[in-house]
């Protein structure tokens, strides 16, 4: 599913690696936790995953896909076939959210018939329809959060990736939004979720990949934000 | 890039979403692009109406170079050789001494009796009658054209015609200055309010491509959202011109209409209309693409 082989990374204009050899693999329906302290490379591994980046060396597959060998035009399409959730939620500020949850269906050329049954089916499965036509400026953190995990998974994606989703919410809304997280796993979608916040982790009790100085610390399949937990 | 009917519809949405969304920004734009076109459109209006008056004078104004009687046609044809070579002669045209007789008894008509019998001893001189490609340098002209031969002035009043020109001609440059400015300064000010509605908007750009969106679909919805602002911006202005101008055509056209006719509304109204219209999709969709190109990597 996502494969990373002796990955290391160096952007353009800095002389360290931020990713020094980086190793691992996420099977189907997995849900895995990549934590780490600031500034350890989490985003960085995200961003390799959705083709921001390229590696500087190393390997990358998903989905059997050589992520850093997408020309340019064959990106979007690769996106496409992700789901994609932001800390900061990235709704489209123009649009209600009815709108942005049928954005990847319209970049994807999906029927209006497509379109008008799985929108709504989205909107209930988040409770959001009631805020179907409200913009995303007049919406709540979590109500945002909600309506961007359903706007990732509307194409039906095998993977979502998610780079702290909780971090601009408080504790309540944060355990119901890893509430959805884990209902959409137990479907069958494979999620990546980058975090730092230890009570996330510690509840949920799945694999954790903890990142240091640009090496894999510790990779354990069921596990808390620390040893012991 | 591979457009069909339904892409085209979901670009409009967006880009109608776009236009609601920033709506305080879109007026503005539309304001800036309706003002700039107005004085596109009084410069246009203007400079038709000089042409169009300095046409009507040429026509009315020649110069008449009378020759000699009994001039030999072979010094006849010389002379036509040498007026040739006068730059600012439009058109030359050879009146005939019958010619001009003719023209005399056409002039009296019925009471033309008296002339009669003058066919034997024809008194008339023949002549050319020459008309201007500048009327301003009308002076100048008349001097090269006596060095050949001699010259009488033909119906209006040089000094006069010349003045009147003058003005007229200088209106239309000092307005094409303005008209260059203002439209230069509009065009600057148009992409700039593009320019911060696009990088107002840089953050959903991102996110569009995050999410797998293709160029068209990032770009396109701009790009219709610049046509969009364009095309009121020029209706508008479009509308304002006309009310504009059919209000000085009747302050005006009453005060001259003895001496030279301008131009109604409705017959500049279709040109006005067309330069509108192109003006107003090229300023919108040059700066729609020009800013949102940027934030656009792969
Ligand atoms: N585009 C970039 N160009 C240069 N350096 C970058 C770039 N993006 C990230 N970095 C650097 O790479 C390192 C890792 O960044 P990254 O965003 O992956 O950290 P992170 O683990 O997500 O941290 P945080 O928990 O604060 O989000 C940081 O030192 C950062 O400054
Ligand atoms: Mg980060």
């Amino acid at each position: 599913m996502i494969y990373f082989e002796n990955v290391t990374k160096q952007y353009a204009n800095s002389d360290t690696f931020v990713l020094k050899d980086i190793s691992f693999y996420v099977e189907r329906g997995e849900f895995v936790f990549i934590i780490g302290g600031s500034g350890a490379g989490k985003s960085t591994i995200t961003k390799l995953i959705i083709a921001e980046e390229k590696q500087t060396s190393g390997s990358i597959y998903v989905n059997d896909v050589n992520v850093a060998e997408l020309k340019d035009k064959e990106i979007p399409a690769y996106r496409r076939s992700l789901g994609i959730v932001f800390q900061e939620f990235r709704l489209l500020s123009t649009k209600n959210i009815y709108d942005n949850i049928a954005f990847p269906l319209r970049i994807r050329g999906a029927s209006n018939d497509e379109i008008e049954e799985l929108v709504p089916q989205w909107l209930d499965l988040v409770r959001m329809t009631d805020k179907a036509y409200s913009m995303p400026s007049e919406l709540s953190g979590g109500e945002r959060q909600r309506a961007a995990i359903a706007r990732a998974m509307v194409n039906n994606p095998s993977v979502l990736i998610a780079d702290e989703p909780t971090g601009n919410l408080d504790p309540i809304i944060t355990a119901e939004i890893m509430d959805y997280l884990r209902q959409i796993n137990e479907m069958g979608t494979t999620i990546l979720v980058v975090t730092h916040d230890p009570n996330v982790v510690n509840s949920m009790q799945k694999r954790v990949i903890e990142l240091n100085d640009g090496y894999i610390t510790r990779d354990m399949q069921r596990g808390g934000y620390t040893f012991g937990y | 890039m591979d457009i069909n009917i339904k892409k085209l519809g979901s670009f409009i949405k967006d880009a109608f979403d776009g236009l609601w969304f920033n709506r305080n920004v879109a007026i503005a734009s539309v304001v800036i692009v309706m003002s700039s076109l107005c004085l596109f459109g009084a410069y246009i209006a203007i400079s038709m109406n000089v042409d169009y008056i300095s046409k009507q004078f040429r026509s009315q104004y020649a110069i008449s170079a009378y020759l000699e009687k009994g001039t030999p046609d072979e010094r006849v044809e010389e002379i036509r050789e040498e007026l040739n070579n006068i730059s600012n002669i439009a058109t030359i045209n050879f009146i005939s001494e019958d010619d001009a007789l003719n023209y005399c008894k056409e002039m009296f008509g019925d009471d033309a009796d008296f002339l009669n019998g003058l066919e034997e001893d024809n008194p008339l001189r023949a002549s050319f009658d020459v008309t201007l490609k500048d009327l301003t340098k009308a002076g100048e002209t008349k001097e090269a054209i006596e060095k050949i031969i001699d010259v009488s002035w033909a119906k209006n009043n040089q000094d006069f015609v010349t003045k009147i020109l003058n003005i007229t001609k200088s209106f239309k440059n000092g307005s094409f200055v303005l008209m260059l400015l203002f439209s230069l300064i509009s065009v600057f000010i148009v992409s700039n309010t593009i320019k911060i509605s696009v990088s107002a908007r840089k953050e959903d750009i991102y996110t569009m491509r995050y999410v797998g969106a293709t160029n068209d679909y990032i770009v396109c919805p701009f790009v219709i959202e610049g046509i969009i602002i364009g095309l009121i911006g020029a209706l508008i202005g479009y509308i304002v011109v006309l009310i504009g101008y059919t209000y000085c055509y009747y302050m005006i056209a009453g005060y001259i209409e003895s001496l030279v006719s301008i131009y109604k509304t409705h017959q500049l109204a279709l040109l006005l209309f067309g330069c509108f219209i192109l003006f107003g999709l090229i300023i919108g969709a040059l700066g729609s693409v020009y800013s949102v190109k940027r934030y656009i990597k792969a």
